[in-house]
């Protein structure tokens, strides 16, 4: 089964049409949180259910934890956060080309680095977007 | 002295963005006339309807601008071979409407013909070229042996002359390939098949009409009838508009396109108010009509004249210009991507392309209702250069009838 690996690929944001590159990407994570869920009566007569679906107004969510950011590009991201400017969050394989892409999403928290002392972990800027439109794409 | 300092101690390149392409062109309509005496054929842009009276006597063009369009290009000709002439106004418009001035020969075309004893011979094709075609029937052989030749357009067929029949005739020229390359049938009158037939001098089809010739323009090409077969028959081709009329032309065709081509966005026009009566004022005639995807405007004692059906091709009037749309923009946004972003040949940039394309593109026409879905799918895998790509869209639908039923209990 193919996947993603993340030592083949490149990652980023699309802000105004420009592409931006990220240098040091620790992870990628995505987190969907809809669900489609069974119920049924309390009275047990049916083993079928009926099927509802949870989490539809919750947006999905985007971590990307870098190492160290640029000036220019911090300047980017956080224009972006004030502004609320919409951009595309991207991961690529490189190998497959498969993606996995966030559209129209905005940063949910000021990029900043939280922690300063001495290990290389300090170092991390943790970015969190929020979007309804991911989608993954593969492809051979 | 030059003001050369900027420019040495910071000398800014440019990569200049591509504005996007224009579908402005797509509501454009360009109008076939004849002319006015004196009157050049060719182009002419008019924007009201004193300058269409200063170049022909057709009075169906005013319902363009009545129906909202603020100009129209005249293309005043005589006949209906125009392929060179809108050869060269490529892009300029997406839709040809062709007026009352024609009849609805000059649009279908006519195939030449010629009746010899009982026998309709009539050419394949619709036009002038068949009326060069020649038969002859020359005793100069045994009935049952009958022989075709063929010579350039020339066709005989040796028989022996007061004793073979018309049928004996008609299957020796249905079995010859080259015969039947120029004649598209032979048909016997009702009840002559045993008939014998007397030689004759080579004679020439006559008859033939040139159709309507628009070769290279991939528009809406829209024309009205008086026959609902004839409108039906045109009305099957690929984005063409066959309209209906009992007796007032393409005015309601005329105006049902002014209509459409002025508004702000790609509506199928259902029901809207018409200017002139079709003759369309019973429910089975408008069924049929309907049934036939031919576009027609109905009587209706308290609503009055409405817009009934409005297609081109069979599909929704609204279709091909949403799709040309889409296709302009596509091509134009990928255009500006690549030259704005200068992309190596990669999976990476195939990927951001395509969501680009997606986001820019599809994604606000599904959101306008324009199209239902749609998926771009951009591959790096040639050498160099270009890219492959596919593109899935469903043909855009309209929605002019429901048919319910109700149950009383």
């Amino acid at each position: 089964m193919d996947a993603f690996k993340i030592y083949q690929s490149d990652f980023g944001i699309t802000v105004g049409g420009v592409n931006y590159e990220f240098d040091h990407v620790l992870s990628f994570n995505v987190e969907d949180p809809r669900r489609k869920k069974l119920t049924r009566g309390a009275n047990k007569k049916d083993n079928v259910g009926l099927t509802f679906e949870e989490g539809i107004r919750d947006a999905s969510t985007v971590t990307v934890a870098l190492l160290g950011v640029s000036p220019e590009l911090f300047e980017v991201l956080c224009t972006a956060f004030e502004e609320e400017t919409r951009c595309g969050v991207w991961g690529i394989d490189r190998g497959t080309g498969s993606a996995k892409m966030a559209s129209n999403a905005i940063l949910s928290r000021k990029p900043q680095q939280l922690n300063i002392d001495d290990s290389a972990d300090s170092m991390t800027v943790e970015l969190l977007f929020e979007s309804y439109d991911v989608k993954e794409k593969r492809k051979a | 002295m030059a003001k050369i300092l900027l420019d040495f101690a910071f000398p800014i390149s440019v990569i200049e963005s591509i504005a996007g392409a224009s579908t402005a062109w797509l509501n454009k309509v360009c109008v076939v006339v004849e002319p006015k005496a004196g009157v050049d054929p060719g182009f002419y842009t008019c924007t009201n309807q004193a300058q269409v009276a200063a170049k022909t006597d057709n009075l169906e063009v005013q319902q363009l601008f009545a129906g909202g369009l603020s100009s129209v290009l005249l293309l005043v000709s005589n006949d209906l071979s125009i392929a060179t002439e809108l050869a060269t106004k490529v892009s300029e418009f997406y839709t040809v409407l062709i007026s009352s001035d024609f009849t609805s020969n000059q649009i279908m075309g006519v195939k030449a013909s010629v009746v010899k004893t009982h026998l309709t011979f009539t050419a394949l094709l619709e036009g002038t070229a068949g009326n060069g075609i020649t038969i002859a029937a020359l005793d100069t052989a045994d009935a049952g042996d009958e022989v075709v030749t063929v010579v350039g357009s020339a066709i005989s067929v040796a028989m022996e002359s007061t004793v073979s029949t018309t049928s004996q005739i008609k299957a020796a020229l249905e079995a010859s390939a080259e015969a039947m390359e120029l004649l598209g049938s032979i048909a016997i009158a009702s009840g002559q098949e045993s008939t014998a037939v007397t030689a004759f001098a080579a004679s020439s089809l006559a008859g033939g009409v040139d159709p309507l010739d628009v070769t290279g323009f991939d528009g809406v090409v829209g024309a009205a009838f008086t026959s609902k077969t004839v409108a039906q028959t045109f009305a099957t081709a690929s984005k063409r508009a066959g309209f209906y009329s009992a007796a007032n032309g393409a005015k309601n065709m005329m105006y049902a396109f002014g209509k459409l081509l002025s508004g702000a966005s790609w509506n199928n026009q259902q029901y809207i108010s018409m200017p002139v009566t079709d003759g369309v004022t019973a429910l089975g005639d408008a069924d049929e009509l309907f049934d036939n995807r031919v576009s027609f405007a109905l009587d209706d004692d308290e609503f009055g004249k409405r817009l009934g059906m409005f297609s081109a091709g069979g599909k929704a009037i609204a279709a091909p210009y949403i799709l040309k749309e889409l296709r302009i923009n596509l091509a134009s946004c990928a255009l500006s991507w690549i030259a704005s972003n200068q992309p190596s040949y990669t999976k990476r940039n195939a990927a951001l392309l395509e969501e680009a394309l997606d986001d820019t593109v599809m994604r606000p026409a599904i959101e306008a209702g324009d199209i239902e879905s749609a998926t771009v799918s951009i591959l790096a895998d040639q050498g160099n250069f270009v890219a492959s790509g596919s593109i899935s869209v469903p043909t855009p639908r309209a929605l002019w009838r429901v048919e319910t039923e109700m149950q009383e209990t």
